[in-house]
């Protein structure tokens, strides 16, 4: 395939910091070996910067590796300065970013965000074919705003967050809502593909794993698979950029999108929140006000 | 050799007759893909698919079982059922990886009951394979898409019938009892069989995995490691799909005044997986556990069992999140 004006653009943005010796890694995207594949690439110094990609099939949040790459080591060597770390964004992975600036897991002065025109990623659909991935068709968002460096090209336009699968969901009774969560979770084979290629799931020690207490079992059974996902999400409400790295990652084909857009769209209509989009919220999970609704406890069955 | 045929159309008839002696799992469509599933003759059995999403190592050592209960006054094991089943529809990579796994549950020093029961009760048919997908390299690592082991009967898969041959003792008296619903193939029909093993093994992908023993010991460069597993977010999507990978878990889980011990699949690339009590971690880093991953299957397999623990079916390539591809970590080693 013929390299992208925005491909070239990015490259040389990605060099220039090496040049500079502004960067000690840019995480982009190089080719896959599937077909039809890119896959998350960290590049050290300029010449790496060659194997980066920037096509259809970019679609991992590479906000995922920045917490573990910003970690401070257990016993640091003297002098030890955080790296500074160059991350090839969409609307997504830039979203993202900001959203663990917020949360102190990024040190801000250290991260540069390369915003690039996205246009959108492809996914599979059902009968083999290359389609737009749902998460892309309803990006409000495609280029992060106040990115550092901006690589000029023509992005998808945003659409707007109108939710319709998450209304038709809301309308079907409880019995029947309860029926496909189940379906959904009874494929979970707890391989936590999801919550490790998830931004927001940085947590030094996932609940999922602590055993004293054991708040839920290894096991796979459904209910204790149904614990994990459920506390899971809600660790999302007001978080979630809904960029669908959970259910790319996902090996069994869970629908999670609808369940972490439920949670999305409920924490849009109740506190306005759009994580990365208007900054300048409070999240949600942080802040306490006495006219919270609480019709989730006291009238769960309203819509 | 001999062959025996079933006409396709025939097909709901076999498995009605088989389902009278034993229970009978196959593949069949679900939303997700083609997935083992009970099957009766009401089924439609799929016969073309490159392979079941999750690994056929799951019948015998399933994700979790409980093993033994306590009620509060005694230990009790857990009694397993004891049906026989027949499986229809393995392909050759999948029955491969059971053969495998009975020289560490069966033929080892200690044999585990609960593999072993499974095992015995099982009468496995695989499929040759007329799909093999693009990660698929099982020709590679000592098998095919008709190679027989770990299977009791072959079948192949023609354009109006089924071609039976017998590969084990077991498999060869159950085609002995069921002889009546079977007829003697069509010389067309032993040539079809040729060609079908011929075009699909020319499908499969070839990667070098000699020499990759002898490598592995040289690769003692952390940075190697480190390298490889940069992008590797520590989920177990590979040993959790990988039909080969047997490490396990046991877990007491209080149950009431008792507690039932559960036996769970675990994976090595869990950064718990040899977290020690004290807290330490012999393997703390994304590299160490991938290459203890890569030595267990390519090196430390070799040496006890005389086999690379793997099949070559691909499906660590293609579930892994960040794309990384044990074929390119076996040429980056034997490099």
């Amino acid at each position: 395939m013929m390299m992208s004006d925005a491909e070239k653009k990015m490259k040389a943005a990605a060099k220039k910091l090496f040049a500079e010796g502004t960067a000690d890694v840019v995480v982009g995207f190089r080719e896959g070996s599937r077909p039809n594949s890119s896959r998350p690439y960290f590049a050290r110094n300029e010449a790496d910067c060659e194997k980066f990609v920037w096509d259809k099939y970019c679609r991992a949040n590479l906000a995922a590796f920045l917490p573990a790459l910003f970690e401070k080591p257990a016993r640091p060597k003297e002098g030890y300065k955080p790296p500074r770390i160059a991350v090839i964004a969409k609307g997504c992975d830039g979203r993202s970013i900001l959203g663990l600036v917020k949360e102190h897991q990024v040190a801000c002065e250290n991260v540069v965000i390369i915003a690039m025109p996205c246009e959108g990623m492809v996914s599979l659909s059902s009968t083999g074919k290359e389609e737009t991935a749902r998460a892309c068709a309803e990006c409000v968002c495609p280029v992060v705003q106040g990115a550092d460096l901006v690589v000029p090209g023509t992005a998808k336009k945003p659409a707007k967050a109108d939710y319709a699968r998450v209304k038709k969901f809301e309308a079907k009774p409880f019995a029947e809502r309860w029926k496909i969560f189940e379906r959904e979770i009874s494929k979970c084979i707890r391989c936590n593909a999801c919550r490790e290629a998830c931004p927001n799931c940085y947590c030094k020690v996932c609940f999922a794993d602590q055993r004293r207490p054991a708040w839920l079992s290894p096991a796979n059974g459904l209910s204790d698979t149904i614990a994990y996902h459920m506390v899971r999400m809600f660790h999302q409400a007001g978080r979630c950029v809904e960029c669908d790295a959970c259910v790319n990652a996902c090996p069994m084909g869970i629908d999670l999108r609808l369940f972490t857009q439920k949670l999305a769209a409920d924490a849009l209509a109740l506190f306005g929140s759009a994580p990365g989009v208007s900054d300048d919220k409070v999240p949600p999970l942080y802040t306490f006000s006495q006219d919270d609704s609480e019709a989730f406890i006291t009238d769960p069955e309203e819509k | 050799m001999s062959f025996s045929v079933l006409d396709s159309k025939n097909l709901n008839k076999f498995i009605a007759a088989i389902a009278k002696q034993a229970r009978v799992r196959g593949p069949v469509a679900d939303a997700s893909g083609v997935i083992l599933s009970d099957i009766t003759p009401r089924s439609s059995v799929i016969l073309t698919y490159a392979n079941f999403k999750l690994p056929f190592k799951r019948e015998f050592f399933p994700q979790c079982e409980v093993i033994s209960r306590y009620d509060g006054a005694a230990v009790k094991e857990e009694s397993s059922d004891n049906n026989v089943v027949v499986y229809f529809g393995i392909r050759p990579c999948d029955a491969q990886s059971i053969a495998m796994l009975d020289k560490v549950f069966v033929d080892d020093k200690y044999a585990d009951p609960y593999f072993q029961k499974r095992r015995n009760n099982a009468l496995i048919i695989s499929l040759a394979c007329n799909e093999p997908a693009a990660t698929c390299f099982c020709e590679s690592t000592g098998g095919g898409p008709a190679s027989k082991s770990g299977s009791d009967v072959i079948a192949y898969s023609l354009k109006q019938s089924l071609l039976f041959e017998p590969v084990s003792k077991k498999g060869e008296d159950f085609i002995k009892k069921n002889a009546k619903l079977f007829r003697a193939p069509a010389q067309k029909e032993l040539q079809e069989r040729e060609k079908l093993v011929s075009v699909t093994s020319s499908k499969t992908h070839a990667v070098k995995i000699d020499g990759s023993r002898a490598a592995l010991a040289k690769k003692t460069d952390s940075s190697f490691w480190d390298n490889i597993a940069e992008t590797c977010l520590g989920c177990g999507a590979c040993t959790f799909l990988c039909p080969t990978c047997h490490c396990f878990d046991l877990f007491d889980e209080k149950l009431g005044d008792g507690s039932a011990r559960l036996r769970l699949h675990d994976a090595c690339m869990f950064a718990s997986f040899v977290k020690e009590a004290s807290g330490h971690n012999p393997r703390n880093k994304k590299g160490e556990r991938m290459r203890q991953r890569v030595m267990h299957k390519f090196s430390y397999a070799p040496e006890n069992f005389n086999a690379v623990f793997c099949v070559g079916c691909g499906r660590c390539i293609s579930a892994c999140p960040s794309n990384i591809d044990i074929r390119e970590t076996l040429a980056g080693v034997i490099a």
